[in-house]
C-alpha cells in the first residue's frame, strides 16, 4: 500500500489575541495545501466579520472571488473582482458567546506558476435567526509564483480570540 | 502509530490534450474515494462529466447548488447518462478550475452517492457549486472516467489525482 500524504505542515492556538497569523516559509514539497481553521475575532459590535487572506505578502489586486452563501433564510450569490485578499466570514465576539466558525481552504497545485484556483468552505452558525452564515466560495489568485506564506487577518484590524485554532497541511499525490 | 488513511492511490498530469481522464483498477481496500482535479483547462467552453465502471446506463441523478455571478440557483436532472459534474460553467482555456469528488463506501453494494465541489473564478465573473450525485448501481466502483461535453479536450497541465480513505 502507498504512504499516507496528508501531513501537518504547521499549527497555531492561539494562547493570547493576535492581529495575524502566518505561515512563512511552506516547503514545496507538496501538490496541494490544506489549511482549516476554527477562528473567532474580538469585534464585540458584530456577528461576523471578513477574514482577510494574503498569499506569499502580495497586496495588489490579483484576488478574486466568486460566493455562493446562506444567510439565515436568504441564499445569495456574489462576487468581488481585482481585490487585494480573499474574504470569506467568521464569527465575532458580538454575537452568541464561545462561538468559533469552522472554514477549510484547499489550494491544489500551490507550486505553480500560473494563476491558482482555490476552494474554501466556511460555517459561522450561532443559535441566532438572523446572523449565521454559510459559505462555499471559488477564489482565483493570479499571482504566479509559487506559495510560500498565507497570512489572515480580520477587518477592521480586529484580533483574532484566544482559542483560534489554525492547520496547514500539506497533501502530496505520490 | 496510526493507520494511514489518505492515501495516494493514482495521479496524472496531462502532458498534451486529452479527452478523457481515466482511473481504472482502483483498489477495494479503502472506505472512500476522494478525486481532485486541479487547474482544469479545456479547448473551448463545456461541461465536465463522469462516468464510473463505464456505465453508460440512465443510473445517474444530482441535485446542485450553485452561485454564478450575483445569482444563487440551484437546478437538478434524473436518469442522466453520466455524472453532471458542473451545471452552469466548465472549465476554460485560459483560465483554471478546480473540482473535487467525494465518493462514500465505494465498495458498497448500495447505491453511491458522491459529494462535488467546484471552483472557477475568472476574476471577470466566476462559478463556484457544490452537487450531490448518485449511482443507481449496487457494483463496487473500479473505474472512473471524466470527459467533456461535446468531445472537448481537456488541456496540458491538468491533474487528476485519486486518493482512497
Amino acid at each position: 500500500m502507498a504512504n499516507a500524504t496528508m501531513t501537518l505542515i504547521a499549527s497555531q492556538v492561539l494562547s493570547s489575541k493576535t492581529t495575524n497569523v502566518t505561515f512563512s516559509s511552506i516547503p514545496q514539497t507538496y501538490t496541494d495545501l490544506k489549511l482549516l481553521l476554527s477562528a473567532q475575532n474580538d469585534d464585540g459590535g458584530a456577528y461576523t466579520d471578513l477574514l482577510f487572506v494574503q498569499l506569499n505578502s502580495d497586496t495588489t489586486s490579483n484576488y478574486s472571488e466568486t460566493r455562493i452563501y446562506g444567510f439565515s433564510t436568504t441564499a445569495g450569490s456574489s462576487r468581488t473582482s481585482s481585490s487585494g485578499f480573499l474574504a470569506p466570514r467568521i464569527d465575532s465576539a458580538g454575537g452568541t458567546a464561545n462561538v468559533f466558525s469552522c472554514t477549510e481552504f484547499y489550494i491544489p497545485n500551490y507550486t505553480s506558476t500560473s494563476t491558482k484556483q482555490i476552494w474554501s468552505f466556511g460555517v459561522a452558525e450561532q443559535n441566532d435567526t438572523s446572523n449565521a452564515y454559510i459559505t462555499a466560495d471559488a477564489e482565483l489568485y493570479r499571482g504566479t509564483s509559487a506559495i510560500t506564506s498565507i497570512s489572515l487577518a480580520v477587518n477592521g484590524a480586529y484580533n483574532f480570540s484566544i482559542n483560534s485554532s489554525f492547520y496547514l497541511y500539506g497533501i502530496k499525490n505520490s | 502509530m496510526a493507520t494511514a488513511t489518505y492515501v495516494p492511490i493514482a495521479t496524472q498530469t496531462l502532458g498534451s490534450a486529452t479527452s478523457t481522464i481515466t482511473f481504472s483498477s482502483i483498489p477495494s481496500g479503502y472506505t472512500d474515494l476522494r478525486v481532485v482535479l486541479g487547474n482544469i483547462q479545456a479547448a473551448s467552453g463545456c461541461l465536465t462529466y463522469g462516468r464510473i465502471n463505464g456505465d453508460s446506463g440512465s443510473n445517474y441523478s444530482y441535485t446542485s447548488l450553485y452561485g454564478q455571478s450575483a445569482a444563487a440557483n440551484a437546478t437538478n436532472a434524473i436518469n442522466q447518462t453520466y455524472l453532471n459534474l458542473v451545471s452552469a460553467v466548465g472549465p476554460l482555456s485560459s483560465n483554471p478550475s478546480f473540482m473535487s469528488l467525494d465518493i462514500f463506501s465505494y465498495t458498497s453494494s448500495t447505491y453511491k452517492t458522491m459529494l462535488v465541489n467546484w471552483a472557477e473564478d475568472y476574476n471577470s465573473g466566476g462559478v463556484v457549486e457544490n452537487n450531490v450525485q448518485l449511482w443507481r448501481n449496487t457494483s463496487a466502483i473500479t473505474s472512473l472516467s471524466f470527459f467533456n461535453s461535446s468531445s472537448v479536450n481537456f488541456l496540458a497541465g491538468t491533474t487528476a489525482t485519486l486518493w482512497g480513505i
